[in-house]
């Protein structure tokens, strides 16, 4: 047994080791944070968490169309109450006030220190004569029976008041007690997942809870629902994503496969040109869950695109062989060719491994296994496959034909790059800052959450104030002292509203004035007494109230576990986080006017740990950064890829020459996609980068050549058919309606073709002295 | 929350009706088919509650009105003047501090107490037995219909109805709560109209 068959049987061992892990091992993430830069600021960090665990990315708007109103609500209540009973949802609410009973208990117990109107002067003699009078109109009036449920016990209306006061500004119109858009057409509803927005596989079990409910709740009716939050537009996309990609992968590889039987004319030696691209990607995967224990989903998809290059390391090598040959003395000519493609694929990937962006790094690490395997696995493991005597079908193209083009068509081509680069400058390449646009989403979903958010009256937040404090109740404490500030805001109409996570759980400090303001017992009912003097009310019917009193003046503080479970739970999790031994309490601001003027004010409250926070340019900064590395990793990529075929050449003029065609069609295809108006992205990057490895094996490959002064007709065989199944699979991928898809087939298709351009018009450089073995 | 309540007393004060019957033999179908023969009317009320808060009665007057299907309105005139709407399921109140609307359909056990009243009132025997146990006493000259609520739901908060009358007038309505708190409303008419 020879050492190359040893190392062949290797790498079969190996791949299938990499296949069982795939198969038994592999955890797959699909949380896009990892493709978020690691965040430097705290504001970062919180919207990093936010994203990944917060309540936004649980929370699910669902809306009930199609049915007179009255059978909408009655679909409404039947839905949340089995959501409500549901394991995958933490809370559901509809507006029905039957739900919010839970509430209306925690905040009776715990009125006397939820209610802000609790003050010595409330309580005084003149406070209780007030309430007293009060509360007589209120038993005269048409609600009068309500007020006799509880005027025993609380003769000062708290429990009213906290209600009052938590009621939100803006609440959707009701109809037949539960929500309806503001046309009256669709009965709304929210519901808390509690699996987190970035757990996709938790977020698609809960939306599959949902969809079975509502086959329950609508029975006998024609209703029709729809939803949405971050979460369930993760699942829904990447579901149209696989959709697609799996369609799309269909016509593709029938295309690439007619291309290659069409010159190969041999079944076997077609499906060997799968086997490097896909040994490849099974070992990278490996690899990268071995790495980073995980794969994350953005990773698989980007990596699988990346490794769009090994598919034509066998092309290369298989188009080579010619009449009377082995595949081994094909390998023999182009070896070291072969081995620099490989090699510059991987070099450029470091630059990627070492950007420190979870999901960066990932994607060079999945690259450089994956094309070396890939190279590996078409040098050793192929020649000794490929049945002797096989040679593929001669290709006489009338390019062959071809002359190398004269200096004034280099001219011409530099003058052409020149002016794509005018236009495209002109223009201004406009990235895509978009935070939201990480998770590629379909027009109509994005559509459909605006008018969900619309319609509960649930708008995006842009501007919050973020408070941090070493604990819990330092951060509530400071929300309270922010209040007055934000109230001025709101009487100045420069903010719609606010919501603090002080109302919900005051502080210790202000709990305990509450508390204090309350009479002792004896005092109380003392003035009681007095108060009541001269009204129809009998003291001896308020002993309940002078219970509650003492109690509440002397109960331990309330804290967040008594809030499990209620809709004050709900928002006071929205509202306060801890992370890394740090709290946060987030103060979302809506209908902000002049966030400068608000800003400045902030500013001059002077609350320790009170910051102000734009979201869009925090998570603008954070996408610009990762632009930026993503960039900048390129940027040493092309210069690994130059030394490289410097090393390889021993010719840094050559290494140069090579280079340039595929650098030149990089910039030219972004310099296209600009003028075309497309707005870059992180995938146009990614598909970029592949241009850039595809390219330089055109130009190693077209630069390589034997005594003779043009390509052999087994070259232009070669470039024939990679740059056919390349331009057939991402062309087919151009065609998706995803958008994501789209702008990678598009990217790649412009790529391969000014890569071939370049590399025909663009100097080749002398042959490498030492020749190809 | 604060409208689960608010619904009990509304669905209290909302009554009225007076009806001609003639006389068979008299029993709780016999009366709702008596009372099954208006189509509106218009009554004056005087509403007296009896809360144990209170050491005096509070009285309202007004004038009570019902109209088929479904629909109750309440005209106050003292001791402050306010309007309260009912039409199906909703509510609203509206008084000099402002105008309140909900929606009871979410409370099954207080629109229990709107339903038993309209029931009475449109004469629905079907619908009246399905929430109540109802006790016929008396005759058709003067009779009283005891009703007391079969779900749970209600019974946490009314104990019982008492409907009084005289043929098929009714004359009273008295709505006992959970605690003893009392409400009466006498009825006393001023235009009907027949079907």
């Amino acid at each position: 047994v020879s050492d190359r068959a040893r190392i062949a049987a290797g790498f079969i061992l190996l791949v299938g080791a990499a296949l069982i892990y795939v198969a038994t091992r592999l955890s797959v993430n699909a949380d896009f944070s990892a493709f978020l830069p690691n965040a430097t600021s705290s504001e970062q960090r919180f919207l990093a968490s936010e994203l990944k665990e917060g309540v936004a990315g649980r929370l699910l708007l669902i809306d009930i169309a199609n049915g007179p109103p009255q059978q909408l609500a009655d679909v409404s209540r039947a839905l949340a109450l089995r959501l409500a009973g549901d394991a995958a949802f933490r809370y559901v609410s509809n507006g029905d006030a039957n739900i919010a009973r839970r509430d209306l208990d925690v905040i009776r117990a715990h009125r006397y220190v939820l209610s802000n109107a609790v003050t010595e002067q409330r309580y005084s003699v003149e406070g209780l004569r007030d309430a007293l009078a009060a509360r007589l109109r209120a038993l005269s009036g048409g609600a009068g029976f309500v007020e006799n449920a509880f005027v025993a016990e609380d003769p000062t209306a708290e429990t009213l008041h906290v209600v009052e006061q938590l009621a939100p500004a803006t609440q959707p119109r009701r109809e037949f007690g539960v929500w309806f858009d503001s046309t009256g057409a669709r009965a709304v509803l929210i519901a808390q997942t509690r699996a987190a927005g970035s757990d996709i596989d938790g977020q698609a079990r809960s939306i599959a809870a949902l969809q079975t409910a509502f086959a329950i709740a609508r029975a006998g009716t024609m209703a029709t629902i729809r939803y949405s939050s971050p979460g369930a537009m993760a699942v829904e996309s990447r579901e149209l994503i696989a959709d697609d990609a799996s369609r799309l992968a269909i016509v593709s590889t029938l295309l690439v496969v007619a291309i290659l039987a069409l010159v190969y004319r041999s079944l076997i030696v077609v499906l060997f040109c799968a086997l490097p691209a896909v040994s490849g990607l099974l070992v990278g995967v490996a690899a990268v869950d071995v790495a980073f224990s995980g794969v994350h989903a953005i990773t698989l998809g980007f990596g699988a695109t990346l490794l769009g290059e090994a598919v034509d390391y066998p092309s290369y090598l298989l188009t080579q062989i010619g009449a009377g040959e082995t595949a081994r003395d094909a390998l023999a000519r182009i070896g070291r060719t072969l081995a620099m493609a490989v090699l510059t694929t991987a070099g450029a990937s470091v630059a990627l491994l070492l950007t420190g962006f979870p999901g960066l790094s990932q994607l060079g690490l999945l690259t450089m296994v994956g094309v070396l395997c890939a190279g590996a696995i078409t040098a050793w493991v192929l020649p000794h496959w490929v049945p002797v005597g096989w040679a593929p079908k001669t290709i006489r193209a009338p390019v062959a034909q071809w002359q190398m083009p004269a200096a004034r068509w280099r001219a011409l081509v530099a003058a052409a790059i020149t002016l794509a680069l005018v236009v495209a400058a002109a223009r201004g390449v406009v990235w895509d800052d978009d935070l939201a646009n990480m998770n590629p989403l379909p027009l109509e979903l994005k559509q459909r959450d605006r008018e969900l958010r619309s319609a509960l009256g649930a708008p995006e937040v842009r501007f919050m104030l973020m408070i941090e404090a070493a604990a819990q109740d330092d951060a509530l404490a400071a929300a309270e002292r922010i209040r007055p500030v934000l109230e001025d805001a709101v009487r100045a109409r420069r903010i719609a509203g606010f919501e603090l996570a002080s109302d919900y759980l005051p502080s210790f400090a202000t709990q305990r004035r509450r508390q204090q303001a309350l009479p002792p017992p004896e005092a109380l009912r003392r003035r009681f007494e007095q108060a009541a003097q001269g009204t129809p009310f009998r003291v001896a019917a308020f002993e309940p109230f002078f219970e509650d009193a003492a109690r509440g003046r002397t109960a331990p503080p309330l804290r967040a576990t008594d809030l499990a479970d209620t809709a004050l739970g709900v928002k006071l999790a929205a509202l306060v986080r801890a992370d890394d031994g740090r709290w946060y309490v987030i103060v979302p601001l809506a209908g902000v006017d002049r966030p400068a003027e608000i800003e400045a004010s902030v500013v001059r409250a002077a609350v320790p740990g009170v910051r102000w926070v734009d979201l869009q340019a925090t998570s603008r900064a954070m996408m610009a950064e990762f632009r930026q590395r993503a960039l900048a990793a390129f940027g040493v990529g092309a210069l690994l890829i130059v030394g490289i075929v410097a090393v390889g050449l021993r010719s840094i003029a050559a290494a140069v020459r090579i280079a340039a065609p595929p650098m030149a069609a990089v910039v030219a295809t972004a310099a296209m996609l600009a003028v075309a108006g497309s707005r870059l992205s992180v995938f146009h990057l990614v598909a970029l980068m592949l241009v850039a490895g595809i390219g330089t094996n055109y130009a190693l490959f077209f630069a390589r050549r034997g005594e003779s002064a043009g390509p052999s007709d087994a070259t232009w065989r070669s470039l024939a058919v990679v740059v056919a199944t390349t331009l057939c699979a991402f062309g087919t991928l151009a065609t998706s309606r995803t958008p994501v898809l789209h702008a990678i087939g598009l990217t790649v298709v412009l790529g391969v073709l000014s890569s071939l351009v370049y590399t025909l018009l663009l100097p080749s450089p002398a042959p490498p002295r030492t020749g190809n073995r | 929350m604060r409208a689960v309540w608010q619904l009990l007393w509304l669905a209290a004060s909302a009554i009225g009706a007076t009806v001609f019957a003639a006389p068979t033999s008299f029993d709780v179908t016999r009366l709702m088919s008596m009372l099954a023969q208006v189509d509106r009317s218009s009554v004056a009320f005087e509403e007296t509650r009896h809360f144990s808060a209170l050491a005096a009665p509070i009285t309202r007057r007004g004038t009570l009105s019902f109209e088929r299907p479904d629909r109750l309105a309440m005209d106050v005139v003292t001791p402050f003047p306010e309007t309260i709407r009912i039409a199906g399921s909703r509510v609203s109140i509206e008084s000099p501090d402002g105008r309140r609307e909900w929606d009871m359909s979410a409370q099954p056990g207080a629109l229990a107490w709107i339903e038993a009243i309209r029931a009475s009132l449109a004469g629905d025997a079907a619908a009246l037995t399905r929430s109540f146990d109802a006790t016929l006493t008396g005759t058709e000259a003067q009779w009283e219909l005891k009703l007391v609520p079969r779900d749970e739901r209600v019974g946490a908060t009314l104990r019982q109805m008492t409907v009084r009358g005289r043929e098929a007038q009714i004359a009273a309505i008295e709505i006992v709560d959970r605690r003893g708190d009392r409400v009466v409303i006498a009825l006393k008419p001023l235009e009907r109209s027949r079907r």
